[in-house]
């Protein structure tokens, strides 16, 4: 199969081909074995000592998550919830990471990692400094002898898009996992998958975020600024184009006042925040506002003289079309007296919805209703963490499979 | 207030000094303004959003390809242009009726005057006689190549169907036109990449030291191979004897905005229009000297709102009224189009990837 020469193997080091990936006789290690437990730890503890990594707190980010005891409460979690069930894993993942290395993916790699599947990773071609930063400790580790077993589980590939090697891995894995934009889903589907095995697919979805504006006036201003500066985390960390950032922000209540003061807030800690805005970015912003206003009539709020902060003023109606956004600290504003406003509004694109000053169990009043979209309702500050359970699906269920004996 | 008749009579378009030419362009602007706003019900709403002191904004040139923008109705509509899509498949539509599009032929006239003389010149077009003919792919080009031919006579093209210099054709027309000053025209890249390399690379010499050339479409693709303007002078020069070579900077979104280069290699604002460099993070002007996002003012689009409009190229004023060539007005240099951003986050990219 020629196409398969097309195929750069970038982990293991030295690898030229994926025989001992691919072929089942490799045999699987059960969920959470010790040795991948040590093995995630030792990439984690690489993440958080070598000074390389410093200047991306993504990957930071990424390396907390995979400490020994963060890891242990998944495991925790896991077998409590699994009590008395036998759970294997399910095989050969097949991961399509996204074009630009965003950490996401290698989240959801570590948990098939620690299930005990094998893994081939399809990785863009694209230049990135993370991503030959992340290349290359994979490949330390693998060079140390503790872990020539998780060697054969893992191996980050890089090809120019090919239907044939995409039908390829889509005929030999058990498990293909999709993090792209709706037109990379249907290039990649275009090949099926084998009839037993499973997709998931992670698309494009966007987020919003609910303020009380009740709950805002009772805020000190050392508080405020502690949101906000939440808030921006939120927002800004990866310019507003994370499908967990929010993009609309509603305001409960109407305290028009309390919506200025977040505002300025919000502003002033952009000041000190390493934003990366370009004058690209701002052509956008102006540009979708122009569009927007001649499509809504909406009106640009005038936060500071600087455009950090971008905000139109819409109606509810106007307010979730937002799928061509195009990030940057642009932010749609709208107006709302219940929850229940959005209810016919949300639909299957919004994944997280970011709150502050609202009760949790108003939202499960609401949400129990019966609403098309929403994956996950954090507060404002935690929409980047990741959680095992992801656009509504558990991981670790979607990534192992049951045998029942009776 | 329409007083483009004052502008008309003017004997330079390059005459007047910041004072004098405020006076013109600045009542005009205002008044488009407030044309625009009471007859273009998106020109309207923008301003609502934006502007609380005046019916004053910047249009971004993106919006006129996804907008049909118009200030009369389409009844008196008689020409409509459009740009080259180069980065997207869409294009910008620019209405046009009867009033600006006869103050659009008029301004071109002022300005080409001013580096061509009176009389219509014998015209070489570096280009393939086809770029005009195949009217259903009418491109940019084409429209830019016919836009200019009324300042020739003579129309030579001066490569062939494969793009191959036309030494035969260059012949005939140097011999016909021994003596004269000649009119040459073409797009910069198609200039450097088809004329002036392929005459280094072939054993032929031509002569045209009495030739004006002028060139526009921009330098990204000259750019991206590290030719820039002194490159591309000297080597019109050398491989042709061209010393009069100017460059313009314009766009198909702002009739009457035409920046020629001038004598000391610097583009110039004549009295029709007016440019800023603005810094994106406020949208404020940055002073002379700095890089800054160019914004073009026009005192000609009358039948659609695009007399103020923000651009996406990059430039640096360098002065105002005290250009070395002694024409008047500002007078700057353009980089190239902003930097795209860089795509980050869990949405991807791969689909516009896929479909290289």
């Amino acid at each position: 199969m020629s196409y398969l020469t097309k195929i750069n193997i970038l982990v293991p080091e030295g690898t030229d081909e994926l025989e001992n990936t691919i072929n089942t006789t490799a045999g699987t290690l059960e969920p959470f074995n010790d040795v991948v437990i040590e093995f995630v730890d030792a990439f984690s503890k690489l993440l958080l000592t070598d000074t390389k990594f410093k200047s991306f707190p993504e990957i930071v980010a990424l390396g907390f998550w995979m400490r020994k005891a963060s890891i242990r409460k998944v495991k925790n979690d896991f077998f409590n919830r699994n009590t008395n069930k036998l759970k294997v894993s399910r095989g050969l993942v097949f991961h399509i990471a996204p074009s630009n290395v965003d950490t996401i993916f290698i989240y959801s790699l570590i948990i098939s990692v620690l299930l005990g599947n094998r893994n081939v990773i399809r990785v863009s071609g694209k230049e990135s400094v993370q991503k030959d930063l992340i290349v290359g400790s994979l490949n330390t580790l693998f060079s140390r002898d503790e872990f020539t077993e998780i060697k054969n589980t893992i191996a980050l590939i890089g090809y120019e898009h090919n239907s044939e090697i995409n039908a390829y891995f889509a005929s030999h894995c058990d498990v293909r996992i999709i993090w792209g934009g709706d037109s990379t889903i249907s290039t990649i589907c275009a090949a099926p998958v084998s009839p037993r095995a499973i997709d998931i697919k992670f698309a494009n979805k966007y987020s919003i975020a609910v303020l009380s504006t009740d709950a805002l006036e009772q805020l000190s201003d050392e508080k405020l600024d502690a949101l906000a500066q939440k808030f921006v985390n939120d927002s800004y960390s990866f310019g507003q184009k994370a499908c967990s950032s929010p993009r609309t922000v509603y305001w409960l209540g109407n305290n028009t006042i309390q919506e200025k003061r977040f505002w300025q807030a919000v502003d002033s800690r952009l000041q000190a925040f390493e934003h990366e805005l370009s004058d690209a970015d701002f052509i956008n912003k102006y540009t979708y506002i122009c569009a927007h206003a001649i499509e809504n009539k909406s009106t640009k709020r005038d936060v500071e003289d600087e455009n950090l902060v971008s905000c139109i003023m819409t109606s509810v109606e106007s307010s979730m079309d937002i799928s061509e956004h195009c990030g940057s600290g642009l932010f749609l504003e709208a107006r709302i007296d219940s929850l229940l406003d959005l209810s016919t509004k949300i639909s299957r694109h919004i994944q997280t919805l970011s709150y502050f000053g609202i009760e949790p169990s108003d939202f499960t009043k609401w949400l129990s209703k019966g609403v098309d979209g929403i994956d996950r309702v954090v507060p404002i500050g935690a929409a980047l963490d990741f959680n095992i359970i992801w656009d509504g699906q558990d991981l670790t269920e979607s990534l192992t499979r049951e045998i029942t004996i009776n | 207030m329409n007083n483009l008749d004052e502008f008309y009579t003017l004997s330079s378009p390059y005459g007047l000094n910041k004072k004098e030419k405020n006076m013109l362009l600045q009542p005009r602007l205002k008044f488009l303004d407030d044309f625009h706003y009471a007859q273009c019900e998106s020109y309207q709403r923008i301003v609502d959003s934006i502007s609380s002191e005046s019916n004053e904004v910047l249009l971004p040139v993106r919006l006129f390809k996804d907008y049909a923008l118009k200030s009369v109705s389409d009844e008196s509509i008689v020409k409509t242009l459009t740009s080259s899509g180069t980065t997207s498949q869409k294009v910008s539509r620019i209405y046009l009726d009867r009033d600006t599009s006869t103050a659009q032929t008029k301004v071109l006239v002022k300005i080409m005057q001013q580096f061509l003389g009176k009389k219509r010149l014998p015209m070489l077009i570096v280009d393939h006689p086809n770029v005009v003919k195949d009217r259903l792919s009418f491109s940019a080009r084409g429209a830019g190549i016919l836009g200019l031919s009324t300042f020739g006579r003579n129309h030579t093209y001066a490569l062939d169907d494969d793009m191959n210099i036309n030494f035969d054709a260059i012949v005939t027309f140097m011999e016909k036109n021994k003596g004269q000053k000649i009119f040459l025209f073409g797009f910069t890249f198609m200039v450097w990449k088809y004329f002036l390399q392929a005459l280094k690379s072939s054993d032929r010499k031509i002569d045209l030291q009495d030739a004006v050339l002028i060139h526009s479409g921009g330098w990204k693709k000259l750019q991206d191979i590290a030719v820039d303007n002194a490159t591309f002078k000297s080597a019109a020069k050398e491989l042709a004897g061209i010393t009069n070579v100017h460059n313009f900077y314009g766009m198909v979104e702002q009739v009457g905005s035409i920046f020629v280069e001038c004598s000391e290699g610097y583009l110039h604002t004549p009295v029709y229009s007016d440019i800023e460099m603005l810094n994106m993070q406020n949208m404020e002007p940055v002073p002379f000297g700095e890089d800054g996002v160019i914004a073009v003012h026009s005192a000609l689009p009358s039948s659609y709102p695009g007399h103020r409009l923000l651009t996406e190229d990059v430039g640096t004023i360098v002065g105002e009224d005290d250009c070395k060539c002694g024409f008047k007005g500002k007078y700057f240099l353009v980089h190239g189009r902003v930097a795209k951003a860089e795509v980050r986050g869990c949405s991807d990219t791969h689909a516009s990837e896929a479909s290289k």
